[in-house]
């Protein structure tokens, strides 16, 4: 076990690790590098980060997993990243990451759009993290993209969509229901806050404001 | 038998009938009791740890003041727009980081494992490496720390207790679970904003 | 947006809660089973103030080992063992003890017009035979005729055996009419 010191890992951040990708891919088993190796030349060629699917792969591996399973994770990782991107239109890195485990978590591209529609020249890798962190908390994702559409549509800081999921956050400890958590904290905003009628993505949630909350 | 049978009918229906008080504080009685048994699994125990009144002080390295015999993992963010608590409840997001300048920003993972033996960090920022990064001690008994620089992003992550159990921060958010089987924490640090 | 009433948090949410930190998630599981078990413990026991001691007790120790409770969807099945045992201990520690006069304690309903024998006599005899009964007797009669579960219910909270519980139920309904006929067929 190598230790790390904060330097190294300081370096090994801000140079992108280009280098060590090679070195890093050699604790998988043979298979998995393959497959690996030809979806970071994919994910090159249409220029979304490769991090993420290098991340997944070394986190099956940490945690044993079989093969077949790191490599459908790995891939549907890379999916993401990739339809993230497309609903996004381009952006920063932290910014696909963020909107691929929103996608991840349930919300449908359709969202992801309507934010950068709304909020075209600010960086959204805070709100979408947000939406991403409410769905994983149990708010069906219906209601937590409306929720964070509705707070995009104003002058909402970072700080704000924090604190709508931290006030989400303690309101369901509290016991509220996550299906309702959110719409008690974005009252008073404009009642033309909806999410698209787009369907959405399949994901974990039974979809809809009608349904119950979620089992956390 | 009609008659014995009414008897034992009537004895049913005056117990059902009884309606008992109990005295008005023993609600209160049963939660002091139940808030000072100790922490019955040494990782858990974050929320009452969270919504205690406490301050949080933003420095770049943070410097958190815990109480004593608490579990709990932060992440402190080196924010310069910290508003002074007003309630006594941290102000500070769980697992979230608003820079005020976009370079790198220091943070301090904290967790609380008063009998472990060694706890270590593993995730993202350290491509999930066997044993991760090891926390050291701090001042206080049981209490694990490292500080890990983080660039603009979204990192998983997840604590290794005495080299064999994994453990997510319970102060965090978590990712869906589906991936390996486990849920990770997740710290997200954005971009600077003005 | 659909504005729905909050609906009672299922206890097995509530118990990840208090297993994932939040101690104050607890308090809403005592709300809802100290109304639901204080009678049992007061029968069981024959005094409110000792019936308050057990069920605090057994809140306590079910907060204690809610790590084990393995059916979280269960906690008031799992928690109610814990208060059956607080019961057998309670009593066996006491011993035998003068029974305290249940009814200043406990509010009676008003008695129905068609029952007028539900009179503060009659139920304090009524308090007589039921502490006169061997524990283990009471403890099946009340389980299963003023708690109302099922023998499997019974069987589970108390470790015992169907067959052994309906002869126990049988048994203290005998004896329950054997001390009370008179003094219901004097009512009359």
């Amino acid at each position: 076990m190598k230790r790390l010191g904060p330097a190294v890992l300081m370096l090994a951040v801000l140079a992108g690790r280009s280098e060590a990708q090679d070195t890093r891919l050699a604790r998988l088993d043979s298979k998995v590098q393959a497959r690996v190796g030809a979806l970071l030349d994919s994910a090159r060629t249409l220029g979304i980060p490769t991090e993420p699917v290098v991340d997944k792969a070394l986190e099956g591996a940490a945690k044993r997993a079989p093969n077949e399973r790191i490599i459908n994770v790995v891939r549907s990782r890379f999916n993401e990243l990739v339809a993230a991107r497309a609903a996004l239109g381009g952006g920063a890195d932290p910014e696909i990451i963020a909107a691929a485990d929103a996608l991840h978590a349930g919300a449908s591209a359709q969202v992801i759009t309507a934010l950068r529609a709304q909020r075209p020249n600010v960086a959204l890798t805070i709100p979408l993290a947000v939406l991403a962190d409410l769905i994983a908390r149990g708010v069906p994702p219906d209601t937590a993209s409306t929720a964070v559409l509705a707070l995009a549509k104003q002058p909402s800081t970072d700080a704000q969509f924090a604190a709508l999921r931290d006030e989400v956050e303690r309101d369901i400890a509290k016991g509220v229901p996550p299906a309702i958590a959110p719409s008690a904290r974005t009252r008073g905003l404009p009642p033309g806050a909806r999410v698209p009628a787009a369907a959405t993505t399949a994901g974990p949630a039974t979809g809809g404001l009608e349904s119950g909350p979620r089992k956390p | 038998m009609h008659e014995s049978d009414e008897v034992i009918e009537r004895v049913v229906t005056a117990l059902r009938r009884d309606v008992v008080a109990f005295a008005p504080d023993f609600d209160a009685r049963v939660m002091a009791l139940v808030r000072d048994e100790p922490r019955a699994v040494p990782v858990r125990g974050i929320w009452a740890w969270m919504t205690r009144p406490r301050t949080v002080r933003v420095t770049p390295i943070g410097a958190l003041a815990l109480a004593a015999g608490l579990a709990g993992v932060v992440a402190l963010a080196a924010r310069n727009d910290a508003p002074a608590p007003t309630s006594g409840v941290a102000q500070a997001p769980a697992g979230m980081v608003i820079p005020a300048s976009s370079s790198t920003q220091m943070m301090e993972f904290v967790f609380v494992a008063p009998s472990a033996s060694s706890v270590a960090i593993v995730g993202d920022f350290n491509d999930w490496e066997e044993g991760g990064s090891p926390m050291r001690r701090k001042n206080q008994p049981g209490v694990w720390t490292i500080t890990i620089p983080l660039a603009p992003g979204r990192y998983h992550y997840t604590f290794v207790v005495d080299g064999t159990e994994w453990v997510a921060d319970p102060l965090a958010p978590r990712t869906i679970e589906d991936d390996f089987g486990r849920p990770n924490s997740v710290i997200t640090v954005g971009d600077a904003t003005t | 947006m659909t504005d729905r009433t909050a609906a009672a948090t299922p206890d097995s949410v509530l118990v990840r809660r208090v297993l994932d930190g939040d101690v104050e998630a607890y308090a809403q599981l005592v709300v809802r089973y100290r109304g639901r078990y204080a009678r049992f413990a007061t029968h069981m026991l024959g005094s409110v103030e000792d019936a308050e001691e057990a069920l605090q007790d057994a809140f306590v120790r079910a907060y204690r080992s809610l790590a084990r409770c393995e059916d979280p969807e269960r906690f008031g099945s799992w928690l109610f063992r814990i208060l059956v045992n607080r019961c057998r201990t309670a009593g066996a520690r006491r011993g035998r003890r003068e029974r305290t006069i249940v009814h200043d304690e406990i509010a009676l309903r008003d008695a129905a017009e068609d029952h007028p024998e539900e009179s503060v006599a009659w139920r304090e005899e009524i308090g007589r035979a039921l502490d006169r009964l061997p524990t283990d007797q009471r403890e099946a009669f009340l389980l299963k005729h003023v708690e109302d579960l099922s023998y499997e219910e019974i069987s589970a909270a108390t470790g015992v055996g169907v067959s052994a519980l309906k002869m126990r139920v049988k048994r203290a309904c005998d004896r329950l009419r054997d001390q009370l006929k008179e003094v219901y067929s004097a009512r009359e």
